[in-house]
């Protein structure tokens, strides 16, 4: 019940006309961003991060978090229309979407997987409501001993989930963690690895770093990538027929529940959702043999599940303040650059702030649904935009971006080298979600592991004697060992090597 | 594509090496507990392993088994005008404030795409109007001139 009113009152702070402005706008450009091939939530979220230095939290945040679940919805259009995934999520809609496009239904193919990302969206933000307030109450019990298991645990999940292999993730993981070392030591102020240079004393810039990995090189794959362009289908009808909506129905309520599941994991992301939910529908479909020729689940499910967990994802973010994947460790820089600490505080410190958010999220899907039923006409018309503009423009943007950020040249070159560092780790498959995750956590990471270590009095092993984290290393070590069996038995499953990029 | 992995490996290698060695001047622990140096040099001696790991499995990877190419002809006079119109910029930025190199940088881009009748204006016109939206409208810090362009 206290949800509730809080809830409304957070309605009261989202609906304020700049907030709605804000949301409405975050939306809008996660659309874009899921239409536009090559340009991912991660890149346009680092990439505007910088222009809301001068806007307030809420609003920041409000838009910033429209972009990411926004972009969810937008994936979708290219994927049906041109047979070109927008976003990783969206990479197994083209299997269903563009085979019923061709059979002229791709209409119907982005209406069913506009109703299922509304549902999916708002029942995860529904659980968002429900669960957040209880869970970061019982986080504030948690000590640095089980923060630092948790991080522990989502890395574990991610380097044994994402990329080709184990080591290549978990190098990634300890670049990051090394890269977060550089500057001023949390606990003695000491500088470390600055080499004399002032611009290091503060450590390497979150925004800058992001804005080169992941736009600057994804310029550079793009052009090398850059290909024909495919003729956009027609839409005409958006609703299925009658006999369709048993099967979408039971396929956006498996999909909700699964994406929901994996949004509460470390580690999980919106690819493994839509990925899992495919397989699933497929797994359980009377005949298989659809699927890959127009099956409406093979689109309602992925697209559902993608929707839900982007939607799940915010719950460890909120309620423990660890960050889940590459896009909301991003939003994670986002709390931090406008002063505030993401975690189960929050609720208590930023009440207005949290339900804010919570209640744009709402309002956003209700939005992205407007714009996905009545108005797909109008965005398939943008998948047309010629990427000889769409590229100078993020260069563009990301040279302001990274020169704000302190107002220094020294952000520029910061992000021109891990442009290109980006670029060559994804020829040779070294994913960077991990790096970007523990770039996020690391001081987090050392400064919990030191309060442990002080109250251990420096012995590791007393972290398995309290039940939270003993049993959450106890399961990251497993995550690690069978990763590596997996690998030596050579059934590990290739999945995007990375994600929501 | 094996050979680019072992040097990056072997990169990644030396500056775990550096960063270990480092490392070691930051102090291990004290009486109060870990020191500056204690997460440094387990985090830099699990680097230098793991990278060793990633050349080894680099230099055992069967030929072919990368499907990833290096890029040729237009690709890569696109990714190295890229590049190179970032450095440009930030190498004229100093001198000249930001309206000029900004307009530089992206008719350096464009030149491969459009006419230079074209791309030159519209270099001059985003340089301007992005000055215009970031600086006045958003109230960013951009890298003016004393003419405040």
């Amino acid at each position: 019940m206290e949800s509730i009113t809080s809830l409304l009152s957070g309605f009261a702070t989202a609906l304020n006309g700049w907030n709605i402005l804000y949301c409405v706008i975050g939306v809008t450009v996660g659309m874009l961003v899921g239409i536009l091939p090559g340009l991912g939530p991660v890149t346009a979220i680092a990439l505007l991060l910088p222009i809301t230095f001068k806007l307030e939290a809420t609003s920041a945040i409000i838009m910033l978090a429209g972009i990411y679940y926004g972009s969810m919805y937008g994936g979708t259009v290219t994927s049906v229309l041109i047979n070109v995934p927008g976003e990783a999520a969206s990479v197994v809609t083209c299997f269903d979407g563009y085979a019923m496009a061709k059979q002229g239904r791709a209409g119907v193919a982005l209406g069913v997987a506009a109703i299922g990302s509304f549902i999916g969206g708002t029942v995860a933000v529904i659980g968002l409501t429900l669960i957040g307030p209880p869970l970061a109450q019982l986080a504030l019990g948690f000590g640095p001993q089980e923060f630092f298991a948790i991080m522990v645990l989502g890395l574990a999940l991610l380097m044994g989930l994402i990329g080709k292999s184990v080591i290549r993730g978990m190098l990634s993981a300890f670049i990051g963690l090394s890269l977060a070392l550089i500057g001023m030591d949390p606990m003695t102020g000491m500088l470390r690895f600055t080499f004399n240079e002032p611009n290091l004393m503060e450590g390497l810039d979150f925004t800058t770093l992001a804005m080169g990995l992941f736009g600057i090189s994804e310029v550079m794959l793009g052009y090398e990538a850059s290909g024909v362009s495919v003729p956009v289908k027609a839409i005409n009808k958006l609703l299925p027929e009658r006999h369709e909506w048993k099967p979408t129905m039971g396929a956006i309520g498996r999909g909700t529940v699964l994406g929901f599941f994996l949004g509460l994991i470390p580690g999980a992301n919106s690819v493994i959702a839509s990925v899992l939910s495919y397989s699933f529908e497929k797994k359980i479909a009377k005949d298989p043999s659809r699927f890959g020729k127009g099956a409406i689940e093979g689109v309602a499910g992925p697209e559902t599940a993608n929707n839900s967990f982007s939607g799940a994802a915010m719950i460890p973010l909120f309620t423990l303040g660890i960050p889940t994947s590459p896009t909301v460790a991003i939003l994670f820089g986002a709390f931090i650059m406008h002063g505030l600490t993401p975690g189960p505080a929050l609720f208590q410190s930023n009440p207005d702030l949290v339900w804010g958010i919570i209640a744009s999220m709402y309002i956003g899907n209700v939005v992205l649904l407007i714009f996905n039923l009545p108005m797909a006409r109008f965005w398939a018309k943008i998948t047309q935009v010629p990427e000889s503009i769409m590229y100078p423009a993020i260069v563009a943007i990301s040279v302001v971006g990274a020169y704000s950020v302190s107002g220094s040249l020294f952000q520029v070159g910061v992000m021109i080298i891990s442009g290109i560092v980006g670029y060559f780790f994804k020829k040779v498959d070294i994913p960077l979600a991990p790096l970007v995750l523990t770039f996020v956590l690391g001081r987090l990471m050392e400064s919990t592991l030191a309060q442990s270590m002080i109250y251990f009095e420096g012995n590791f092993f007393l972290f398995f004697t309290r039940p939270i984290s003993g049993t959450v290393l106890a399961i990251a070590i497993l995550v690690i060992v069978f990763s590596f069996v997996s690998v030596i038995k050579g059934k590990r499953d290739r999945l995007a090597s990375d994600t929501e990029i | 594509m094996k050979r680019t992995k072992i040097v990056t490996g072997v990169i990644i290698l030396a500056i775990a090496v550096l960063f270990f060695i480092l490392s070691f001047s930051y102090g291990y622990y004290t009486r109060f507990g870990p020191g500056s140096g204690f997460f440094p040099i387990w985090i830099n001696g699990g680097l230098i392993i793991l990278a060793t790991l990633f050349i080894i499995e680099s230099i055992r990877e069967a030929p072919g088994a990368s499907t990833e190419t290096y890029p040729k002809g237009k690709a890569l006079a696109n990714i190295l005008a890229t590049i190179g119109s970032l450095v440009v910029f930030s190498l004229l930025v100093p001198l000249m404030g930001f309206v000029v190199p900004c307009t530089i940088m992206l008719s350096i881009m464009l030149i491969f795409h459009y006419k230079w009748y074209i791309a030159i204006p519209a270099a001059v016109v985003s340089s301007i109007l992005i000055l215009v939206v970031f600086q006045s409208l958003l109230g960013l810090r951009l890298p003016v001139n004393q003419f405040n362009w």
